[in-house]
């Protein structure tokens, strides 16, 4: 089989279903209104359904260690049904070992890696609001290596467990393999200089749009509509904890709610990467 | 001969076994399906159906499970069973209880959906939905305020001498997650783990034994979703859809050749009993959703 | 474009049930489900024994009361349909 897989990877609460709406209208709209519960991108990587249509039975009589070492093969399966040359995978998951020895992400289906991430900042306010529990709470949470969203055993959940490690080790567990080319793209730069970024996306993708269509997929995805769109259909990949999936969307809001306490834990904790991705300058100092 | 020292009626079949099921009605009768320890073959010749752990022919099922057994359909009267070694007992029972279960109700031309199954008067009712969606869950609730439990996970349902859907009664248990236990003031160190590194238990249920089937009114399917706790009436081809979805082990059909057996008894049934589905939205308290739950199986 | 006088018959590989009314059918060779509407019934009725397409349209137009516009462009193009899922199948 061909390689054929883009993942769309990213911590959580990072742009990456603004990603996949702009994609959804680049590569499948015209001037509908997109279904923000059909995006491509999805199943996400983690979904149990994607486990279930490999083995072709349930899952629910497995432990989460063996159906994580049946995620590579599930893929595989899922990438050979795809028709097209390319196609797209959205994921939360750090690219981590199974503990088997394999890579999650199987190399030999992967054409790329689109990596999209947010100042930790940003994420701590988002990604509390999403978990439906206080800032307090959430900042240790992304400091944790062993953080990892539905990774319990006493139930069933849609998804499987996917292991988060820190802000900072999500990141560079991406970065730091050689095995699938990697864009990295920050939120801010997004929404700073959307036609410019997404270009640079749209290339890493290989995909032939002209700059025209790029912007008229950028002009169909803008913040207020995907909100509109969650107000009028509910958006299934929202957490019951919350209120809503789409919030602000700003960058920078972190300033209005985040205490001096919180800002200076999170700088501690995260600051070779922040640095190394220009979030803070060499005095430590935020830059968004 | 062959001795076999339990002999159960489960599902509509009489089974003789060499293996112990609490969880199964001990019975004698002339058992149709026999289960019992031996060797097993790596894979089948000619399948029809392949997939990592399982394979099937229109005469076999062959089911590989590293962790418990591997299991052999030699036809539709015979499993034949070949534990791994230092696994644990009740890891080899329940792909007994699942997988070949369902596979076998095909083959003996009987519909098992992946429902509870609960008594209520003089007919039953079922309660359908995806795993997780909170079937068992319910008719614990259910369980609680006096409805017998007639089978949690596969019902087996078919059509009797008057052609009016009907059902056979199963397991005598219900395998509840931890999640579940608690919420109703459970402690799990009081129920056998069904496996080691998963938190889901076995509930024993107590009842009155001496129905062999009862006449089957409607199917709820639970959808764990949506604003307000309300239900919906699903009729026609959309019906037949509905209960096709959560036929178990539906897409193991074809493999077995049981296609056209399977269409008719489906087909029939969708026109015969009242299908529902019942929207709970994630906020719902335990009680109030037994409450509601009993208010419409004892009033449809 | 499929010729008028080309005569047509059941696939014994599709099964067929009523649930309250409305047919569904079965293709046991690729698995797929039909809900079938009251013409497609008519016409799989009138296939009992083989026909060209020329004698169904002729009864249907004539059971409906169509007109020979309605046979070109909606009855001919729902037979076409049947044909191309095997439901019905073309006699050499």
């Amino acid at each position: 089989m061909n390689k054929k897989i883009f993942w769309l990877a990213s911590y959580p609460k990072s742009g990456n279903t603004w990603t996949r709406a702009f994609l959804t209208h680049l590569l499948q709209g015209d001037d509908k209104n997109i279904d923000i519960n059909n995006l491509i991108g999805g199943p996400i990587a983690s979904a149990r359904n994607l486990v279930e249509d490999y083995i072709g039975m349930e899952s629910t009589d497995f432990t989460i260690n063996e159906l994580e070492e049946l995620r590579p093969e599930s893929f595989r399966y899922f990438a050979e049904k795809i028709k097209k040359d390319e196609w797209f995978i959205k994921t939360h998951d750090a690219y981590t070992f199974l503990p088997s020895g394999h890579p999650l992400i199987p190399e030999d289906i992967s054409l790329g890696a689109l990596y999209l991430v947010r100042n930790p900042l940003d994420v701590s306010v988002s990604f509390a609001h999403h978990n439906g529990i206080s800032i307090e709470k959430m900042i240790p949470l992304m400091a944790k290596s062993s953080y990892a969203f539905c990774d319990t055993s006493k139930g069933v959940r849609n998804q499987l467990q996917q292991r988060l490690l820190t802000w900072g080790e999500h990141y560079e567990s991406w970065t730091n393999q050689s095995e699938i080319p990697v864009l990295v793209v920050r939120y801010e730069d997004m929404k700073a200089e959307p036609l410019t970024t997404f270009k640079k996306i749209v290339a890493f993708f290989k995909l032939n749009k002209s700059e025209e269509q790029i912007q008229n997929a950028l002009d169909a995805c803008a913040f207020d509509k995907l909100k509109k769109a969650e107000e009028k259909d509910g958006f299934k990949e929202k957490n019951k904890k919350s209120e809503r999936f789409f919030r602000k969307g700003k960058t920078g809001s972190w300033k209005e709610e985040l205490n001096k306490e919180q800002i200076n834990t999170l700088l501690k904790d995260h600051k070779a990467v922040m640095l190394k991705l220009n979030y803070i300058n060499t005095l430590g100092q935020p830059i968004f | 001969m062959k001795h076999y020292p339990y002999n159960y009626f489960t599902n509509g079949l009489y089974i003789a076994s060499e293996i112990k099921f609490p969880e199964l009605l001990e019975k004698e009768g002339t058992p149709t399906v026999f289960i019992y320890y031996g060797n097993t073959p790596e894979n089948l010749e000619n399948p029809s159906f392949k997939r990592v752990f399982h394979q099937a022919n229109p005469d076999e099922y062959l089911l590989d499970i590293k962790h418990a057994a591997r299991y052999w359909l030699k036809n539709k009267n015979e499993v034949v069973v070949e534990p791994y070694e230092n696994v644990q007992e009740d890891a080899v029972r329940i792909y007994i209880l699942s997988s070949i279960m369902g596979v076998l109700l095909h083959k003996h031309e009987l519909l098992p959906l992946h429902s509870c199954c609960i008594k209520v008067k003089d007919y039953s009712v079922l309660i359908a939905g995806n795993s997780g969606a909170g079937k068992s869950t319910i008719s614990l609730g259910l369980y609680r305020k006096g409805y017998e439990i007639l089978n949690d996970d596969i019902s087996s349902v078919f059509l009797n001498d008057q052609n009016e859907p009907s059902v056979y009664p199963g397991y005598m248990h219900l395998k509840l997650w931890s999640e579940s236990l608690e919420k109703y003031g459970y402690e799990t160190t009081d129920f056998r783990q069904l496996r080691n590194e998963i938190e889901k238990y076995s509930f024993p249920i107590n009842r009155c034994n001496k129905i062999e089937h009862l006449p089957l009114k409607a199917v709820f399917i639970l959808n764990p979703a949506g604003n307000q706790l309300n239900y919906e009436s699903i009729v026609g081809l959309k019906a037949f859809e509905a209960l096709n979805k959560n036929t178990f082990r539906r897409n193991l059909v074809k493999g077995i050749g049981k296609e056209a057996s399977h269409f008719k008894l489906s087909t029939s049934l969708a026109s015969k009993i009242k299908v529902f589905q019942v929207n709970r939205p994630d906020i719902t308290k335990p009680k109030d959703f037994s409450d509601f739950m009993e208010n419409l199986i004892t009033t449809i | 474009m499929i010729e008028k006088n080309q005569i047509l018959y059941r696939n014994s590989e599709i099964l067929v049930n009523d649930i309250d009314g409305e047919t569904v059918m079965m293709s046991i060779e690729n698995g797929t489900y039909y809900g079938m509407n009251p013409t497609g019934n008519y016409i799989w009725n009138l296939l009992q024994e083989e026909k060209s397409i020329e004698d169904l349209l002729v009864k249907l137009a004539n059971t409906y009361n169509l007109s020979d516009d309605q046979c070109q462009n909606e009855v001919l193009p729902f037979i076409q349909t049947m044909i191309d899922e095997k439901i019905l199948l073309k006699k050499d």
